[in-house]
C-alpha cells in the first residue's frame, strides 16, 4: 500500500462524511449515490477504495469522483481536493481543482488585475477582467434579480453586433466570485445570497464543438462535469442533466440566433432544453440567451417558431451606456483627457461602450505620442465607421 | 558594540564551553561567529587557513580558554579532594596528574582534532583522572565517560547532514576500531618491551634501566611518527612532507615522556608529570587516529563512535600496562561499554531523565512572572526552551508562558517568535499564536473590527490544518469588508447575510471537527453570528425605509407549488376535481392560450385534490426526444410507479423491458395488475400530460401501431377507473389530428384569465407582508391594461417592483398611475417573446392586419363586423373565428374590441 493511496483515501472519507453531514444521509447511502454517479452498481468500489485505503486506478474515476464530490460540496476546501488529486496520481491537480472549486476564473482575475494598469482600453475582444467592465446597471439589477429568486428566471438579452452583449455574459459568469481587491473600488461584488453555490457555462455558437446537437450536449454535459455516455442522444441528455443538476446552474448561451436557424438544433431538442428548465430542474437551471436580434422574430422569419422561447419572461434590450456610466470608463484613462475631449467622445460615441473604448483608446495613444491637437479625432472617426451601425439600430 | 560583544564573549569560561557543547549548541556557533565568520563549527588548528589561524582574537580565546581550563581542573580537583579529606600526598599526586592531562590533551586536541573535543576530554580526563588517582581500578571510567560525551558531540555535529546509519557508515567504523586494536597491540608489545625481548611488566617494576627505556620509547616514538604523520596528512590534506615536523614533534614529546616515566621513581612529580603526558598523548592519539580512519572510509557519523568505543574500552587494557596497581577484569569492560554509551547518547536520554526536573523549574518561573507585573517578563529567559535545544517535546505550559508574554512584551514575543519557529518547540508557540489569534477574533465588538480582522491577524499558518481551519475566518472577514463597503443597503444586507449562513455552516464543521483546536473556535463563530445578526436585525429596522422590495414575482417559468406567487383557479380546480372522481369518466382536456398558467395549475393541483389522487406529472416537451413507443412507455409506467411510492407509498408491480414479448401484452398485464393494487388502496392515478401536442412527431413515427395504443387508452378509461389522463395544451381538437380520434369524447376544461377578484390579490397581495401599496387607481389600471391575464399580470408587476427599488425611499413604497404606466411599457420590451409569439405563429398575417387596424383606434377603440368585413374582406370569417379563437378580441353588441388593453398596445406599438 502506498502512502499516496492512503492519505487520497483519508480525503475521500472525509469529503464522503461532509456530504452525508450536510445531506443528513447515512455514509451508505452516500457510498451507493457516489457509485451509481461514477456509473456502477452500487458503493461497493468507494467502499473498497476506502477500506483498503486505496486511490482509484483509472484517472477517470479519480476526475469523476473529485468532480461529482465538488457538486455536492464534500470538499471542505481548495486545498483538500487538490490533495487528494495530487495522492491520487491525477497529473493537472492544480488546473482540476481550481476549476472545481470555482477559483479558476477568480483567480486568473486577481494575478491579471495586479499585474495589469486599470484602465486599459480594450478595442475588438469581449471584455473579460470584471474591473474593465463598466455600466450595465440596470440590466445587471434586472438578471441578477432574475436569478437569485427560489426558482431562478430565464433572460434574453438582445443587442446589435458590437453592444457588448458577450461581455456582458463574461461579467455575469465572473463577478460574483470575484474578490473585491481585483475589482474597482465601489464595483458591486454581492448580487447573490450565495454566489459559491452557482455554477456558471458559457456557450457560445460560434464555438465549432457546440455547433452539432451531439456536440452541445457533450459539451455541456462535460463542462459541467457529469457522466459523458459513448453516443448522447436527446433522451440521455435530459435524464442526466436533471437527475445530476444540484446546484443553481446558469447556462450563458450566446449568439443564440446561430443555433435556431442551425438545423441540427431541432424542434424536439428545443422543447427538451426548455422542458428540462421549466420542469425537471426545479427551478435549479437557468438560461441566459444573447442574440443580435430579436429570437422570436427570427424563429417566425425561418417558419420555425418555437414555445422554448417562452420562457424567457425578461427580455432586456442592451442600448448605450448611461452618460454616468460613460463617463465612468472615460475617467478610467491613466492620463486624463481634457474636459472638450470627453465631451466630444462622448456625443460621437453616444455613449455606446465599443465605440468609447475605441474613442478612448485613440485619445489616450495620442496624448502619449503626443500628436497634433485635433488629429486624434480624424483617427477615432475613421476607427468607430465600422460600427456606425450601433447608431442605426438606436434608432 | 562590537566592543561589548566581544568583551562579553571573553567572560566566557571552559564550563561554558562544555555547557553549550552538550546543550546548547547554537551558542558554540554564535561564539565562533563572534570570532571569525568563516570558521567551520568543528575545526583544528591544523585544517585552518593561515588568515584564520593568524586570527588574534582565536588565538586569544584558545589561549584564555586553555589557562581557565587547567586552572579549573586543578582548582576542583584541590578543592573536592580536600573536602573529601584525602591524605596530602595522595592530593598533590593527583593535582600533578590533573595538571599534565589539564596541559596535554587540549592544545594537542585543538591542534590535530577539534577546538571543541579538545575542551570536553580534556576537561573530563583531567578532572576525572585527578579526581580517580588513587582508585587505578576505575581510572577507565572517566576516559570512557569522556570519549563518550566528545563522540556524543561529534556526532551530534554530524548527524545535521547525515541522518540514519547505514553499512557504508558501520564498515568505516569496523575499519577504524580493528585499525586501532592493530595498533594498540603493536603499541603494547612495544611498550611492555616484549618485542625486544624485555618485559618491562606491570607498572610497578619501574623504573626501568635507561637503555632499555630509550630502545622502547625510541621505537615507539618512531612508530608514532609513522602512523601520525599519515593521520595528519589525511586530516589536512596536505602533502607529507609539511606535516611531518608536527608529527616529530609529537613523537619527540612521547618518547620523551615516556622515557621519564619509565626511568622516574613512582609517584615523584617527574614520574606523575610524564605519565599524564605520555598518557594524554596516547589518548589523543587513538582518539583522533581511529576518528580520522573511520571517517575517511564511512563518513563523519562512524569516525565519531569508533573513535569513543576505541578510546572508552581501550584503556581497560591498557591499563594493565599504563596504569600502576590495576587490576583487570572482564566486567570492566561491560562497565566501559556502558559508559561509553552513556556518553555517546548523552543529547537524548538527558532531555529525557531531566524533563520533569526543568518542567518544575520552568513551573516556577512561570509562577513568579505571572504574579510580579513586571514588563518584560523578568525570569522568562532562564525558560529551559531558551537553552536546552535538545528537547524535542513541546515543554509543558510553555505556550502559556509564550501568552503571557505577549500581552505583557509584545516586542520580546516577536523575539521569541524568531527564537521557536526553527525548533521542536514550535508547537507551542503556534498553540499560543493560535490562541492569541482566537482572542483577537473573539474581542471584535463590532462589525469593523470583524471586517479588519484580517488585516490585524496572521492567518498564514505552516500548519495546513490549522490554515484550514482559520482560512474560514480570514474570508468572512474580507466578505464582511466587502459587504460594508457595498453601495446599497440591499446589498450591506444580502453579504452580511451570506456571512451569516457561512458563519453557521462553519460552527457546525467546526463542531463536527476532530481538531483539537476546532472546539476554541466555536466561541468566536458564536461571538460574530451574535453581531452580524444584530446588525442585520438592525439594518432591517432602522433602515427598513431604504431597503429594497423583494419582487415576488415569476415570468416565464411555471409556479409550482412552493411558490407562493399562484392564486386563484379554484373555480377550475373545484371542476376538475368533480370530472376526475366521477366513474367512467372519459378524458379531460385543459386548453387555455399559451402563458396563461396551464402548467402552473397542474404543479399546484396537488394541493387541491384529495390525498387518494397520485398524480403524475408528464411533460410533452420533456418526452420529445423520444423515437421509440416502447421507451416512452417504460418511461411514463416507471414515472408512475415511483409517483405511487412517493405519494402513497403504493408499490406497483414494475415492467420488465422483454424485446421479445409484445410491448401491448406487456402494457396490458401491467395496467391489470396495477388497477387491482389501486382498488385494494382506493387510489387514482391522474396521468397529467402537459403540452401532449409534442408528442406528435412521435406518434407520426408509429403511425402503424398507434391506433392500438390510443384503443388501449380509451379501454383503460372506460374500464378501468382508477386510472384518469388529463391532457394539458394550447392546441384546440381540431389542430391536433394525430389525438382527435381520441381525444374526440374528451371533457374540455377551459382555462382562461384570472377574475378580477384573483387579479387583484395577485396584484396587492402576491405574498405576505409585500410591502409595495397601491393607489387605488393604479391597481386598478393594471387590472384594465392585463385583464387578468396571469403572465402580462406578473410581467407588469416584475417591471413594477424593479422600477420602485429604482426610485428613493421615499417614493418607494407606493405606486401611482405614473409608474403602472411606465411598467406597462417596459413589459412591452421585457416580454416580446411572448407579444411575437401572440402575433406572430398563433395567426396569419391577414389575421394580424385586421388586428393591426383595430389596434390603431385607441385603447377604447371597436369596429362593427360590416365595417371590419369592409376593410379585410379576403377570408374575413375565417380570420375573425381565428383572432376569436386565441381570445384576442371579443364581441360587445356587434362590436369588436381586444381583449387585453397589453396586446392592443403590442399590436399598436410593433417594434419588429
Amino acid at each position: 500500500m502506498k502512502r499516496a493511496d492512503s492519505r487520497a483515501s483519508d480525503l475521500l472519507l472525509r469529503a464522503i462524511d461532509r456530504i452525508a453531514y450536510l445531506e443528513n444521509k447515512t455514509k451508505q447511502v452516500v457510498y451507493d449515490e457516489l457509485g451509481y454517479a461514477l456509473g456502477r452498481q452500487g458503493g461497493s468500489a468507494i467502499q473498497y477504495w476506502i477500506y483498503h485505503r486505496r486511490a482509484p486506478s483509472k484517472l477517470e474515476d479519480v476526475e469523476n469522483l473529485a468532480r461529482i464530490i465538488a457538486r455536492r460540496n464534500g470538499w471542505e476546501n481548495e486545498v483538500d481536493l487538490h490533495a487528494y488529486l495530487e495522492y491520487a496520481g491525477h497529473p493537472s491537480s492544480d488546473h482540476l481543482s481550481r476549476q472545481l472549486m470555482g477559483t479558476n476564473d477568480s483567480n486568473h482575475e486577481n494575478l491579471e488585475s495586479e499585474v495589469k494598469p486599470l484602465s486599459a482600453f480594450i478595442i475588438g475582444p469581449p471584455i473579460l477582467q470584471p474591473h474593465l467592465f463598466f455600466g450595465r446597471a440596470r440590466e445587471l439589477r434586472n438578471i441578477f434579480n432574475a436569478l437569485n429568486g427560489q426558482a431562478m428566471q430565464n433572460v434574453a438579452i438582445i443587442g446589435a453586433q458590437r453592444s457588448g452583449k458577450t461581455s456582458l455574459l463574461h461579467y455575469l459568469r465572473k463577478i460574483t466570485r470575484t474578490t473585491p481587491t481585483a475589482l474597482r473600488p465601489n464595483q458591486n461584488t454581492i448580487w447573490l445570497a450565495q454566489p459559491g453555490q452557482y455554477h456558471w457555462l458559457y456557450i457560445d455558437f460560434q464555438d465549432p464543438r457546440v455547433c452539432t446537437r451531439e456536440g452541445f450536449m457533450t459539451f455541456v454535459l462535460r463542462t459541467l462535469g457529469y457522466p459523458v455516455p459513448a453516443s448522447c442522444d436527446l433522451v440521455q441528455f435530459v435524464d442526466i442533466f436533471a437527475r445530476y443538476l444540484t446546484q443553481p446552474t446558469v447556462i450563458l448561451l450566446d449568439e443564440v440566433q446561430i443555433a435556431l436557424t442551425n438545423p441540427e438544433f431541432t424542434q424536439q431538442f428545443w422543447w427538451s432544453l426548455r422542458s428540462l428548465v421549466s420542469n425537471l430542474t426545479e427551478g435549479r437551471l437557468a438560461l441566459i440567451l444573447a442574440a443580435q436580434r430579436n429570437p422570436a422574430m427570427l424563429a417566425i422569419d425561418h417558419g420555425r417558431p418555437s414555445p422554448f422561447l417562452n420562457i424567457f419572461g425578461h427580455n432586456l434590450t442592451l442600448g448605450p451606456l448611461t452618460p454616468e456610466e460613460a463617463l465612468e470608463l472615460i475617467h478610467s484613462s491613466p492620463r486624463p483627457f481634457p474636459a472638450a475631449d470627453i465631451d466630444w467622445i462622448l456625443q460621437t460615441s453616444g455613449c455606446w461602450p465599443a465605440l468609447l473604448q475605441i474613442l478612448c483608446s485613440t485619445r489616450l495613444v495620442a496624448l502619449e505620442e503626443e500628436t497634433l491637437k485635433d488629429k486624434w479625432k480624424e483617427e477615432a472617426l475613421a476607427n468607430i465607421m465600422p460600427y456606425r451601425h450601433l447608431f442605426e439600430s438606436q434608432q | 558594540m562590537k566592543q561589548t560583544a566581544v568583551s562579553r564573549f571573553f567572560a566566557t569560561t571552559p564550563l561554558h564551553i562544555g555547557f553549550w557543547l552538550l546543550v546548547k549548541p547554537s551558542a558554540w556557533r554564535k561564539a565562533l561567529d563572534q570570532i571569525d565568520l568563516t570558521l567551520p563549527t568543528e575545526f583544528s588548528y591544523l585544517t585552518l587557513t593561515p588568515e584564520q589561524r593568524r586570527n588574534p582574537v582565536l588565538i586569544q580565546f584558545l589561549f584564555n580558554n586553555y589557562l581557565l581550563l587547567v586552572m579549573f581542573n586543578v582548582a576542583a580537583v584541590a578543592i573536592f579532594l580536600s573536602l573529601a579529606k584525602i591524605a596530602q600526598p595522595i592530593l598533590i599526586q593527583s593535582l600533578w596528574l590533573t595538571l599534565a592531562y589539564s596541559l596535554i590533551i587540549p592544545p594537542v586536541m585543538s591542534l590535530k582534532s577539534s577546538v571543541s573535543s579538545a575542551y570536553l576530554l580534556g576537561g573530563t580526563i583531567a578532572l576525572g583522572i585527578g579526581l580517580l588517582a588513587r582508585h587505578t581500578n576505575y581510572i577507565y571510567i572517566p576516559i570512557a565517560l569522556a570519549g563518550g560525551l566528545t563522540g556524543n558531540v561529534l556526532l551530534n555535529q554530524a548527524r545535521r547532514t547525515a541522518r540514519w546509519f547505514n553499512s557504508r557508515e558501520l564498515a568505516g567504523m569496523l575499519t577504524g576500531i580493528l585499525a586501532a586494536v592493530l595498533f594498540i597491540f603493536i603499541g603494547i608489545s612495544i611498550i611492555s618491551g616484549q618485542i625486544f625481548g624485555v618485559y618491562t611488566g606491570v607498572p610497578g617494576a619501574m623504573p626501568l634501566p635507561a637503555r632499555f627505556a630509550w630502545i622502547i620509547t625510541t621505537s615507539a616514538g618512531i612508530l608514532y611518527l609513522v602512523i601520525e604523520s599519515l593521520v595528519l596528512k589525511s586530516h589536512t590534506n596536505k602533502r607529507l612532507i609539511n606535516v611531518l615536523p608536527i608529527a616529530a614533534l609529537e613523537g619527540l614529546v612521547i618518547s620523551v615522556s615516556y622515557y621519564l616515566f619509565f626511568i622516574s621513581i613512582e609517584n615523584t612529580p617527574v614520574f606523575l608529570i610524564s605519565a599524564g603526558f605520555s598518557g594524554g598523548m596516547l589518548m589523543c592519539f587513538l582518539f583522533t587516529a581511529t576518528w580520522q580512519l573511520a571517517n575517511q572510509v564511512g563518513g563523519a557519523q562512524a569516525g565519531a563512535m569508533a573513535a569513543s568505543l576505541v578510546l572508552g574500552i581501550s584503556w581497560v587494557y591498557l591499563s594493565n600496562d599504563l596504569v600502576m596497581r590495576y587490576t583487570f577484569e572482564q566486567i570492566n569492560i561491560v562497565r566501559a561499554l556502558l559508559v561509553t554509551l552513556a556518553g555517546l547518547t548523552f543529547s537524548v536520554w538527558r532531555p529525557i531523565v531531566s524533563l520533569p526536573f526543568i518542567a518544575i523549574w520552568n513551573n516556577l518561573l512561570y509562577t513568579l512572572d505571572s504574579r510580579s507585573n513586571v514588563s518584560p517578563l523578568k525570569y522568562f529567559k532562564l525558560h529551559a526552551a531558551f537553552f536546552e535545544e535538545g528537547q524535542s517535546l513541546v515543554w509543558p505550559g510553555l505556550a502559556d508562558y509564550l501568552i503571557l508574554q505577549a500581552e505583557r512584551d509584545p516586542e520580546g514575543f516577536e523575539k521569541s517568535k524568531l527564537k521557536f519557529s526553527d525548533s521542536p518547540q514550535r508547537r507551542a508557540l503556534q498553540a499560543a499564536e493560535i490562541e492569541l489569534l482566537a482572542r483577537k477574533l473573539e474581542s471584535c465588538a463590532d462589525l469593523a473590527s470583524i471586517s479588519g480582522a484580517s488585516r490585524l491577524a496572521q492567518w498564514n499558518f505552516s500548519d495546513s490544518q490549522i490554515s484550514t481551519l482559520l482560512s474560514p475566518f480570514a474570508r468572512m472577514s474580507h466578505d464582511v469588508e466587502s459587504a460594508l463597503n457595498q453601495s446599497s443597503v440591499y446589498q450591506t444586507r444580502l453579504g452580511l447575510g451570506r456571512v451569516r449562513d457561512d458563519l453557521n455552516l462553519f460552527q457546525r464543521e467546526l463542531i463536527l471537527s476532530p481538531q483539537a483546536n476546532s472546539s476554541r473556535f466555536t466561541r468566536v463563530t458564536a461571538a460574530w453570528d451574535r453581531i452580524i445578526e444584530n446588525k442585520i436585525e438592525r439594518l432591517t429596522r432602522e433602515a427598513n425605509y431604504h431597503h429594497e422590495i423583494a419582487n415576488p414575482y415569476i415570468c416565464g417559468m411555471p409556479l409550482n407549488d412552493q411558490q407562493e406567487v399562484f392564486v386563484g383557479r379554484t373555480d377550475i380546480m373545484a371542476r376538475l376535481e368533480s370530472l376526475l372522481l366521477g366513474p367512467n369518466r372519459p378524458p379531460l382536456h385543459l386548453y387555455g392560450q399559451r402563458r396563461m398558467g396551464k402548467t402552473s395549475l397542474l404543479l399546484n393541483l396537488d394541493h387541491y385534490l384529495p390525498s387518494t389522487i397520485i398524480s403524475v406529472f408528464l411533460d410533452g416537451q420533456g418526452l420529445a426526444g423520444y423515437s421509440q413507443l416502447m421507451d416512452l412507455f417504460y418511461y411514463v409506467i416507471n414515472e408512475i410507479r415511483s409517483e405511487a411510492y412517493r405519494q402513497r407509498g403504493l408499490r406497483l408491480p414494475a415492467i420488465i423491458r422483454q424485446e421479445n414479448k409484445s410491448l401491448f401484452a406487456q402494457i396490458s398485464r401491467w395496467i391489470d395488475h396495477s388497477e387491482k393494487i389501486l382498488v385494494e388502496h382506493d387510489a387514482i392515478v391522474l396521468l397529467m400530460m402537459d403540452e401532449f401536442e409534442a408528442l406528435e412527431p412521435i406518434l407520426q413515427n408509429n403511425k402503424s401501431q398507434i391506433q392500438e395504443y390510443l384503443g388501449l387508452a380509451r379501454f383503460v378509461i372506460q374500464h378501468r377507473p382508477h386510472f384518469k389522463l388529463l391532457f394539458v395544451g394550447s392546441h384546440t381538437l381540431d389542430e391536433i389530428n394525430a389525438w382527435s380520434t381520441f381525444l374526440f369524447n374528451a371533457q374540455v376544461v377551459k382555462i382562461g384569465r384570472l377574475a378580477p377578484s384573483e387579479t387583484m390579490r395577485l396584484i396587492e397581495n402576491p405574498v405576505k407582508n409585500f410591502q409595495l401599496t397601491y393607489v387605488p387607481a393604479a391597481s386598478q389600471h393594471i387590472l384594465y391594461l392585463t385583464r387578468g391575464h396571469p403572465h402580462l399580470v406578473q410581467s407588469i408587476c416584475y417591471e413594477l417592483v424593479m422600477l420602485k427599488n429604482e426610485q428613493t425611499s421615499s417614493q418607494r413604497f407606493l405606486a401611482t398611475m405614473a409608474d403602472v404606466e411606465e411598467a406597462a411599457n417596459r413589459t412591452l420590451t421585457s416580454s416580446s417573446f411572448f407579444f411575437v409569439d401572440v402575433r406572430g405563429p398563433q395567426i396569419n398575417p391577414q389575421t394580424a392586419a385586421m388586428l393591426d387596424h383595430l389596434s390603431s383606434l385607441g385603447p377604447e377603440g371597436s369596429i362593427s363586423r360590416d365595417e371590419w368585413a369592409r376593410c379585410f374582406p379576403e377570408n374575413f370569417e375565417a380570420n375573425l373565428a381565428l383572432a376569436l379563437k386565441r381570445d384576442l378580441v371579443e364581441d360587445e353588441n356587434g362590436f369588436y374590441h381586444f381583449q387585453v388593453e397589453m396586446i392592443r398596445r403590442w399590436f399598436a406599438y410593433r417594434p419588429f
